[in-house]
């Protein structure tokens, strides 16, 4: 923290004798040696160091040490620096956040002729059928997604998914297996934008994930391995949070909460705080909270 | 049973699509399943950022009224802390009442009241990008500017309280006649005139929001940010004088030439 002053002729003294208690030191310079609004922009880039300067300089406005204070921004410059530290701080916040949703640049990916000739009868034509018609046309839609992990130790790179091609349409229960390591993870962490596929596309309800995911994620809801709850939310607070969320009107809010109360019995357990429940139940409001308002739902088991 | 065989019922299962709208499945329509597990997808999916914006500021409002104990902490801390500041300079135990030594000491109480603050806010917001409860709020269609306007609303509801409050004790103070005998309180006139203190508490309380909200992208760990954000404060409000005093006790002579070219 600084306090300038014009009345000192030298350049630094450190530990004013005056200043120093509290361990705290006040500086004095000189504003003919300093570039002194500087330091005074600086002064006051800590919160806690901007909140006391403010608090200081309030004392000394109208009172009989206004005359020693007159080194210290003055009421106003303080107040628009707060405010406009504040609105820098947010803008950051906003785009530091922002980045790992930012949109990606589609790269297309054909498989060879000669792969292509020896894919399954069912799966050719699953490929044709995605490839021919609309991403609208598909609630879920893989299209020729392609994913690559670096290779370790010189090794060339690992294709986790080769050119998937998979549409799923409303309505449908879709059940993806496969043996270990086939890519089924990978797939679906793509839907979630945890991966960046390096090549292809996936849509939700017509909307690119790569590109919109603002719009797709409105359609998507993900029940993980684990429980993502706040433990100290009850039942019916989270049924609201993601009601609210998905934008379900003010007006059917509570009747669509105790629609899923009564639905997946979780009558007594209503107003419990999710960090008291049992497993089991748990589970219950998890899948019910990624439900709410919805047209695809993954859910992801080992 | 080896993978070739479970591949055939991969493939078999493959086949339901086949089914058409109208089949029996187990006694229940298709329509009745899609009821069951989808509510309330017969409303008007419009999904605003008001919405969006006031379910996270009702659900840190629930977390406050759950956690009870923490929220009380968590308000009334500042409020405390800056309450002992503003009645030890007024009973003259920081030295003389209203001297510019006295207030400076007031001022820095005050807003190390505001320290354990930084610890709160930073602690939700990393807990939960950690513990993947806010990627699964992006996931489920909530905007990034709903997610932080919502939080930053949240904690300012709560942090106005002392603020608020700690203005109500200063104008109380500015208005009684003052304990100790030719002491004076025109400093305290002075805070609470024109609401001055109202203003700068309140802003210096969406600043530290909003350096909570930003600082809390470097922290790995809900605890390592409880633990860091305080010494992280102080040295940010004491690092221009460390930095100015190296540079000229470490430059020497350099040092005094480049002021002289600044000049």
């Amino acid at each position: 923290m600084f306090i300038c002053t014009r009345h000192s002729n030298q350049f630094l003294h450190l530990c004013h004798a005056r200043n120093l208690f509290a361990g705290t030191d006040l500086v004095y310079f000189s504003d003919e040696t300093v570039p002194l609004n500087i330091l005074r922009g600086i002064a006051v880039c800590s919160p806690h160091g901007a909140l006391s300067i403010g608090v200081l300089r309030i004392t000394g406005e109208c009172s009989e040490i206004r005359s020693e204070l007159c080194v210290v921004p003055p009421y106003w410059q303080i107040i628009v620096i707060i405010a406009g530290e504040a609105i820098v701080f947010a803008i950051a916040t906003y785009f530091i956040d922002r980045r790992d949703f930012l949109p990606l640049q589609e790269q297309e990916f054909q498989i060879q002729k000669d792969e292509l000739s020896n894919l399954d009868d069912d799966v050719a034509a699953e490929r044709t059928s995605v490839l021919t018609r609309s991403e609208s046309a598909y609630s879920l839609r893989f299209a020729n997604l392609r994913k690559l992990f670096p290779g370790k130790g010189g090794q060339p790179p690992l294709e986790a998914v080769k050119a998937l091609n998979l549409g799923i349409t409303r309505g449908e229960l879709f059940g993806l297996l496969g043996a270990n390591g086939a890519g089924k993870t990978t797939a679906i962490l793509c839907v979630m934008r945890v991966l960046y596929p390096n090549a292809g596309s996936v849509h939700i309800e017509g909307h690119s994930v790569g590109t919109n995911f603002t719009e797709a994620s409105k359609h998507l809801g993900v029940v993980t391995q684990h429980n993502t709850l706040w433990e100290k939310l009850s039942c019916t607070d989270h049924l609201r949070l993601f009601a609210r969320v998905r934008g379900v009107p003010p007006s059917q809010l509570e009747a669509v909460v105790q629609s899923c109360i009564e639905r997946l019995e979780l009558g007594p357990y209503a107003n419990r705080l999710a960090g008291q429940l049992s497993g089991g139940m748990k589970r219950k409001l998890v899948m019910t909270l990624h439900s709410i308002n919805l047209m695809f739902s993954l859910q992801h088991s080992a | 049973m080896s993978i070739s065989s479970l591949e055939e019922v991969f493939l078999s299962t493959g086949g339901d699509r086949e089914l058409p709208e109208s089949a029996d499945l187990g006694g229940e329509t298709k329509q009745s399943d899609d009821e069951a597990m989808n509510f309330g997808d017969d409303f008007d999916r419009v999904v605003t950022i008001q919405k969006q914006v006031n379910g996270l500021w009702l659900r840190r409002m629930a977390l406050a009224r759950n956690d009870i104990f923490r929220a009380i902490a968590f308000t009334s801390f500042p409020l405390v802390v800056g309450l002992i500041g503003i009645l030890l300079n007024v009973f003259g135990m920081l030295g003389t009442p209203g001297d510019l030594q006295s207030n400076i000491v007031m001022s820095l109480i005050i807003a190390a009241g505001y320290l354990p603050v930084v610890s709160l806010v930073s602690d939700g917001i990393v807990f939960e990008r950690t513990s993947k409860l806010r990627n699964i709020l992006t996931i489920i269609g909530l905007e990034p500017r709903s997610y932080w306007i919502g939080t930053f609303l949240g904690e300012y509801t709560l942090l106005a309280i002392p603020g608020l409050l700690l203005y109500i004790i200063a104008l109380i103070c500015a208005y009684v006649p003052p304990p100790v005998e030719e002491s004076r309180n025109d400093y305290l006139t002075s805070m609470v005139e024109g609401g001055k203190l109202l203003w700068l508490l309140l802003l210096s309380t969406a600043q530290l929001i909003c350096f909570c909200s930003m600082l809390s992208f470097f922290f790995s760990s809900p605890r390592l940010a409880i633990a860091t954000m305080p010494f992280f404060s102080i040295v940010l409000a004491f690092l221009p004088v460390i930095l100015v005093a190296m540079f000229w006790y470490g430059f020497g002579p350099l040092g005094e030439y480049l002021m002289k070219l600044y000049r």
